[in-house]
């Protein structure tokens, strides 16, 4: 009795076939009193004042007994409420129907949750990248030579310095577009800079070293005058290509023209100039004898430097 | 039938959270490798097909005095590429050199190497074997991402280390933003899912370091992938020949000039 709502709530699940031939013998009993017309008209169904009709009250009379299994099954849920949870198999199937629609739900939404932090940082990664990408509409040509060239050698045009060939510094959305336009204005200070320098930091078709080995001390000097107004010390290959002297390298070249009172070079600028030329032979020992060590690969170049 | 329909939707939708646990771990597991080694871009890089960049070389050294890597420092090393051509040139107090790789099917062998000034200028042409030969050190290198950034020309670029041995490896930043074509030019950054920006390679001595200092789309005179015909020695490539080598450290110390 405590259980009361617990009980019919239970017997909701459960389900018993009638005895055989109940049906049959109640449908008999309803053809033999004629019913069955009466029936079929509505008129007695629907007596109008919400009571059945008389002629149904026959069936107050009518006593079907339940069998016999039907009794002990209600006593055995009545007094035994936990196994009679477990037992019936329409019960479990209830039971696991809202296991898996909880399941469902929660990798619905685990899923969702998953999508979300995936977007977030999937949007904050194209901020990053979209910060930095390079812009084509804010492209902006800058027409400029790399480097003023003074002279032309062979067929190669990096050492035609005819036509000029522009750079042109990627320009980007936000503040870096605003570096950008910074580092160009920077680097056309530069160039006019270095438009006013000397033609005597201009080397192009020749080699260098051997040009700077083999000055005549005149020409060293002027060479070492223009170096030394120059920023970065920058001498021009080629309108594509430019070195920066070192200042180590500066002062080499400093010792290798230094000369005495009688305008003949120093023990000490016969000694760096020879330096000079061993290592340009070792260079070419090295690197061009038999072609199996890549000058331009950072690791063969160090190997070589630094051993 | 149904019932059997039914059994099998709820044996599988039994094993829907441990299916959405699975791809939950392997979800993260990826974003965070991806993450932790930011070696797989988490977009497509735009290609550049046709640019100019130009690195600074920078050399030090552990030696007071100048020694022969003087003659290198300072120099540069552009990066040509348009139309599927591509040209790595260095141009150094001591040498200026390049490297052509111009596409299969021109005429001209497809990669060239040539010193351009010099007492001997040469030229020489390296088949696909010679390449892998004198590349070899790079095939066994491996990539390590390092909890480091830099911004270079205006690009965010995360550093990796590539071990290309015990004791070797080269630090790099790379963009992953974009990319270049013909990529396969420097093997040094076959594994490198963008565009180098600036490397070093450190050794007991001193360190070289290639720094992006400028970058540029604007058109390429088509001239400067033209292999000059003469002028140039042809010269026979052979990566496995012996290097003579210099003991430079037999030079002359420098001493005080007597007064006269």
């Amino acid at each position: 009795v405590e259980h009361k709502q617990n009980i019919l709530h239970q017997l909701q699940d459960y389900s018993a076939t009638p005895p055989p031939g109940l049906f049959d013998k109640v449908w008999q009993t309803l053809q033999n009193s004629s019913l069955s017309d009466t029936m079929n008209n509505a008129s007695i169904i629907n007596a109008g004042d919400g009571h059945p009709p008389a002629e149904l009250d026959f069936l107050r009379a009518v006593a079907v007994a339940p069998p016999a299994y039907m009794f002990s099954q209600v006593a055995n849920v009545v007094l035994h409420p936990d196994n009679a949870i477990a037992a019936p198999p329409a019960k479990v199937v209830r039971k696991n129907f809202g296991w898996w629609k909880k399941a469902a739900a929660a990798a619905v939404l685990l899923l969702f949750g998953i999508a979300v932090v995936y977007q977030l940082m999937q949007n904050k990664t194209e901020t990053d990248a979209v910060a930095i990408l390079p812009s084509k509409a804010g492209n902006e040509a800058v027409a400029q030579p790399a480097m003023p060239a003074t002279g032309s050698a062979g067929s190669n045009p990096a050492n035609d310095s005819n036509t000029q060939q522009s750079l042109v510094q990627q320009a980007t959305t936000g503040q870096t577009a605003k570096k950008y336009s910074e580092g160009r204005a920077k680097w056309q200070n530069q160039y006019s800079e270095k438009g006013q320098q000397s033609t005597a930091l201009a080397f192009a078709g020749t080699d260098v070293l051997y040009k700077l080995v083999n000055y005549q001390y005149q020409d060293a000097t002027a060479f070492m005058t223009a170096l030394a107004a120059s920023p970065q010390r920058r001498i021009s290959i080629d309108r594509y290509s430019y070195v920066n002297v070192s200042e180590k390298m500066n002062g080499l070249l400093q010792r290798m023209y230094e000369t005495k009172k009688n305008g003949k070079p120093t023990g000490k600028a016969r000694r760096t100039k020879k330096r000079l030329e061993k290592w340009k032979k070792a260079d070419a020992e090295y690197f061009d004898s038999k072609l199996s060590k890549n000058p331009l690969d950072i690791v063969d170049l160090s190997e070589f430097i630094f051993k | 039938m149904l019932k059997l329909l039914h059994y099998y939707q709820y044996k599988t939708l039994q094993k829907l959270p441990v299916l959405t646990a699975v791809f939950a771990f392997l979800l993260f597991t990826n974003q965070s490798n991806a993450q932790a080694d930011n070696l797989q871009p988490l977009k497509v890089p735009k290609k550049l097909s046709q640019v100019t960049i130009v690195y600074d070389m920078q050399i030090s050294t552990k030696k007071k005095k100048p020694g022969i890597a003087e003659t290198y420092n300072g120099g540069i090393k552009t990066l040509f590429i348009q139309n599927g051509k591509t040209r790595i040139r260095m141009v150094s107090l001591m040498r200026v050199e390049s490297i052509f790789f111009l596409p299969a099917n021109t005429a001209d062998k497809k990669i060239v190497l040539l010193k351009e000034y010099g007492k001997e200028k040469y030229k020489s042409f390296i088949d696909s074997a010679g390449w892998q030969k004198w590349n070899a050190r790079y095939l066994q290198a491996s990539v390590v991402a390092q909890n480091d950034s830099l911004e270079i020309l205006g690009f965010l670029c995360r550093k990796v280390s590539i071990n290309l041995s015990e004791d070797n490896s080269v630090e790099a930043y790379y963009t992953d933003s974009v990319r270049v074509e013909n990529q396969f030019t420097e093997p040094l950054f076959a594994s490198i899912p963008g565009l180098v920006l600036q490397y070093t390679y450190k050794s007991k001595k001193g360190s070289i370091t290639y720094k992006a200092s400028q970058l540029s789309e604007a058109p390429i005179d088509a001239g400067l992938f033209k292999i000059p015909t003469t002028g140039y020695k042809i010269k026979k490539f052979c990566p496995d020949c012996p290097v003579k080598e210099t003991n430079l450290d037999e030079e002359p110390e420098d001493e005080e000039e007597p007064k006269q």
